[in-house]
């Protein structure tokens, strides 16, 4: 664990910015070449969101939840999801103890601080639903027991897009509860080379150390809250969320948990980036991940080849940044 | 009509009138007769007129309209008396014979027998007699044939059979299925369609010939143009309502044969809906100039051929030129008999057809409008044929659509063009006003943050000046970063002014005092540097601190088409102006 990582140190932006830096920079030891992905998992980390991260095999998905799991000293499982998987094998079960003549809980892969959802689209509705009941409520509920879950909870799910037979895509209420969906794409040829030379023994993730705790991690949670919010940032956010709601090729725009999400992770990303106020370009930067999967484009514009992540951008072009006028400052 | 197997126990048979008086609807019994008798007029008071151009020696008395209109009534009327009872064609000969005994009667007392005998076969053989008379023919005929249509046009069983009836889709069993077991199977509301068209069609194809044949015949008729455009008129609107209350009927009939409750205020509503589009449509086509008008086609084409006249003109051949051999001659005014070229009766003859199609094509947007309005999505279950009205209403729709997205667009450009304009005759005053240079309306730095955030606007506004203002979507952090590669210079002062900027607008961070002479200075540079790409004092910026490469700077501002446009070229004169 890293030094500073002591909970006696206050935690402020700066603390944030120097932590969120060296895990930043922990896991880019094993994912090459996807800083911005690495920066926007942090600003979902930070924001309490959960992430969807999507894209075709191989790309290094699973490494990515498992180096961050590793980073931040969290505890850690994985759900490999098939069309097998139940609800019980997500949140645990109650099994019957014949020496105590009691019955005793098995808690399920769910109840650690990160879980990885690994294809999540794999997996039943009804596995999915439970999954994504914990991550909303953040407790579960077994034989009229409900259980915490503990603090940082953060699930990590991975979907491939380009396979469809066998999987039960994710509904759009339910993606909408993921805070973000990241799309890491291949790598340049030149990092794949550093992959395969850096790959050539051992894999690095073992050798990772985490670089803060738990604990550090939840007041550094709940120190993002505190940035500040300018008025006319906040009006942006709610103004490029409806905007989605009224582009010509959208059938439903994000909802209010869009623009909480875009609030949100404007705080961490602004957190991340030393300063305890926000700015639009925040609001900007992490758009088209907090925004695009949770717009429903309109079946002919689907067929043109429009894709949600373009609408967002379209939008961000046309919604202004409203500057004051004389008058206005003063 | 309504299947009635009795009136009050009696056997129909016995009680025709009864019959006729129990029909239990009252669009059955009064609107669509109404209407056809209206649509049967119209084309008698559009034939008269143009009888009284062709055959102006025929003398067309006043009284024909109304008993033009009486005899259609009657048609209309006993038409399903004959049907339903199968009256021999003997009763029927009879019943033509007395309806227009009067009328002949009316015409050979009024001055038109020409010293023939009553009921002579001579007096047949006389054009003053007989044309009169056969228009009053052909308006009792002319009923007759919408009275058999209504006769059989609320028979839904007899049509589709009882299971037809039972189908699940309504509305388009109402719109498409036979109006009577015949070999012409026409549609219900097909029918209605076809004769109104034809007669539209038809009025113009007169309407074109008089104007062609006979333009002094027309300038001397008093009134005439007012008396045709109110046949026209009246054509059309009687034709449009008795499409729209043929196809009410025909599902009113649906509804009571399979027992359907429907909102009792339905037929009303879709009759006002109705009457208030044709109205509409008549209005829009009554309130434009007469030359323009639809309605007034006689004056439209007159216009029309004026201006295609004009555009058409050939040049007038200078004195002493040689006159080409083959110029056509020049002329103003209508085409006269005789010496009109075939080109202009070619071209009159497309104006003709042009028009023709644009009033058809309005009064099948209204059909279509009507029909989507009520079938909504389903309309394309109906036939090919049948969808031509909503496809017509759909085509009138976009096009007025992408018309008014024009005309937006323009009016935005115009609000643009206007604001630069504006900002073009206050940027020739700036070199003038030395003290706006320095501080203009410059607040009090008591507090600091809001003396900032004033210094940025003043900052934006002076360079907004210059074509420097911002894009739709910049924030503040990409417009500085914009502005510094555009000017080249002052970039360190640029993005360090701009971080207190943001500190001072975005942040709750209390600006201490020390940080105004900082700040003042960094404004003052900016400004400075600013003023220099004004003036073109500095020299072009290296590229490689600009966002663009200088060079390329009016290349860009069309490019990107945003606010920072840059127009050195124009800054520097206006600077040297």
């Amino acid at each position: 664990m890293a030094e500073n990582s002591g909970r006696s140190k206050e935690v402020d932006v700066q603390y944030i910015s120097s932590i969120c830096r060296e895990i930043s920079e922990n896991i880019n030891r094993v994912i090459v070449g996807k800083a911005g992905a690495v920066e926007l998992l942090l600003v979902a980390l930070l924001s309490e969101g959960h992430v969807l991260v999507e894209d075709v095999p191989g790309v290094g998905k699973t490494i990515l939840a498992r180096a961050a799991a590793a980073s931040l000293g969290c505890s850690f499982s994985r759900v490999q999801c098939t069309p097998d998987l139940l609800p019980s094998d997500v949140t645990g079960v109650s099994v019957y103890d014949p020496v105590k003549g009691e019955f005793s809980f098995r808690p399920g892969p769910v109840i650690s601080q990160i879980v990885l959802a690994d294809e999540i689209n794999r997996a039943t509705p009804r596995t999915q639903s439970s999954l994504l009941e914990c991550m909303a409520e953040r407790q579960i509920t077994v034989d009229g027991r409900t259980l915490k879950l503990p603090r940082p909870f953060l699930v990590i799910a991975t979907q491939n897009p380009v396979e469809y037979e066998g999987t039960f895509p994710l509904p759009e209420a339910q993606l909408d509860r993921f805070f973000l969906r990241l799309r890491l794409g291949y790598p340049s040829e030149a990092e794949e080379n550093t992959i395969l030379e850096r790959l050539q023994y051992d894999h690095p993730i073992e050798a990772l150390e985490a670089c803060t705790d738990p604990q550090t991690f939840t007041e550094m949670q709940n120190a993002v809250r505190e940035v500040f919010v300018e008025d006319s940032v906040r009006d942006y956010i709610v103004r490029l969320t409806a905007a989605t709601r009224r582009h010509p090729d959208v059938v439903l725009g994000a909802s209010p948990r869009g623009s909480l999400a875009l609030f949100r992770g404007g705080q961490s990303f602004a957190a991340l980036r030393g300063r305890d106020y926000v700015l639009p370009d925040d609001i900007k930067h992490i758009a088209v991940s907090v925004l695009s999967h949770r717009l429903i484009l309109k079946p002919e514009s689907q067929l043109r080849g429009k894709a949600p992540e373009q609408v967002v951008q379209e939008l961000l072009q046309t919604t202004p940044v409203k500057f004051e006028k004389l008058g206005e400052a003063t | 009509m309504l299947p009635e197997e009795s009136v009050k126990g009696k056997p129909l048979e016995q009680t025709p009138l009864a019959h006729l008086a129990a029909r239990q609807h009252w669009m059955d019994r009064f609107v669509l007769p109404a209407l056809a008798v209206l649509f049967t007029l119209s084309i008698l008071l559009i034939a008269r007129q143009y009888m009284a151009i062709l055959a102006p020696a025929v003398k067309m008395p006043g009284w024909l309209i109304p008993a033009g209109a009486i005899l259609a009534l009657e048609s209309v009327y006993i038409a399903g008396f004959h049907q339903r009872l199968r009256t021999p064609v003997s009763l029927r000969v009879m019943e033509f014979g007395l309806m227009l005994l009067p009328v002949y009667a009316g015409l050979w007392l009024g001055g038109n027998r020409h010293s023939r005998p009553f009921l002579s076969l001579d007096s047949f053989r006389d054009p003053h007699l007989a044309l009169p008379l056969s228009l009053a023919v052909f308006a009792w005929a002319f009923a007759r044939g919408y009275g058999g249509v209504f006769a059989g046009l609320g028979d839904i069983a007899r049509d589709v059979g009882d299971q037809g009836a039972a189908t699940f889709a309504w509305e388009t069993e109402a719109y498409i299925s036979d109006y009577g077991v015949s070999q012409a199977r026409s549609r219900a509301v097909d029918y209605f369609t076809r004769r109104m068209l034809f007669y539209a069609l038809l009025t113009c194809l007169f309407d074109a010939l008089v104007v062609e044949a006979f333009p002094e015949r027309i300038g001397a008729a008093a009134g005439w143009q007012g008396a045709t455009s109110f046949g026209v008129v009246l054509m059309l609107m009687s034709g449009l309502l008795l499409q729209a209350c043929v196809y009410l009927y025909r599902l009113h009939s649906i509804w009571r044969k399979v027992g359907i409750s429907v909102q009792g205020s339905i037929s009303g509503q879709w009759l006002w809906a109705s009457l208030v589009f044709t109205c509409l449509v008549i209005i829009l086509a009554v309130i434009l100039p007469s030359g323009l008008s639809p309605f007034s086609f006689t004056g439209t084409m007159e216009t029309m051929s004026r201006w295609l006249e004009a555009g058409f003109r050939m040049p007038t051949p200078q004195q002493g030129a040689q006159q080409p051999a083959l110029a056509p001659p020049i002329r103003t005014g209508l085409p006269r008999a005789g010496d009109a070229s075939w080109v202009a009766a070619v071209l009159y003859l497309a104006l003709m057809l042009v028009q023709t199609l644009s009033v058809l094509g309005v009064a099948l947007a209204l059909i279509g409008l009507i029909i989507i309005g009520f079938l909504q999505e389903e309309w394309q279950r109906l036939p090919a044929v049948l969808k031509l009205p909503v496809y017509a209403y759909l085509w009138v729709k976009e096009t007025a659509r992408q018309l008014l997205a024009i005309l937006s667009a323009g009016a935005a450009g115009g609000r643009e063009l206007l604001g630069r304009l504006q900002r073009a005759g206050s940027r020739l005053q700036w070199p003038a006003d030395e003290e706006r240079r320095a501080f203009p309306r410059r607040p009090s730095p008591a507090v600091p943050a809001l003396y900032i955030r004033h210094l940025f606007v003043l900052l934006m506004e002076a360079a907004g000046e210059q074509g420097l203002g911002p894009k739709a979507d910049h924030t503040p952090l990409e417009y500085a970063d914009a502005l510094a590669g555009r000017l080249g210079t002052g970039q360190g002062d640029l993005q360090e002014f701009t971080q207190y900027y943001l500190k001072a607008r975005y942040s709750r961070e209390e600006l201490s005092q020390d940080v105004v002479p900082l700040v003042d200075s960094l404004w003052q540079g900016i400004m400075a540097a600013i003023d220099a790409w004004r003036t073109g004092e500095e020299e072009t910026p290296d590229s490689s601190v600009g966002e663009e490469e200088p060079g390329a700077s009016d290349r860009t501002s069309s490019e990107d088409g945003g606010e920072v446009r840059e127009e050195k070229g124009g800054g520097q004169e206006h600077g040297r102006e």
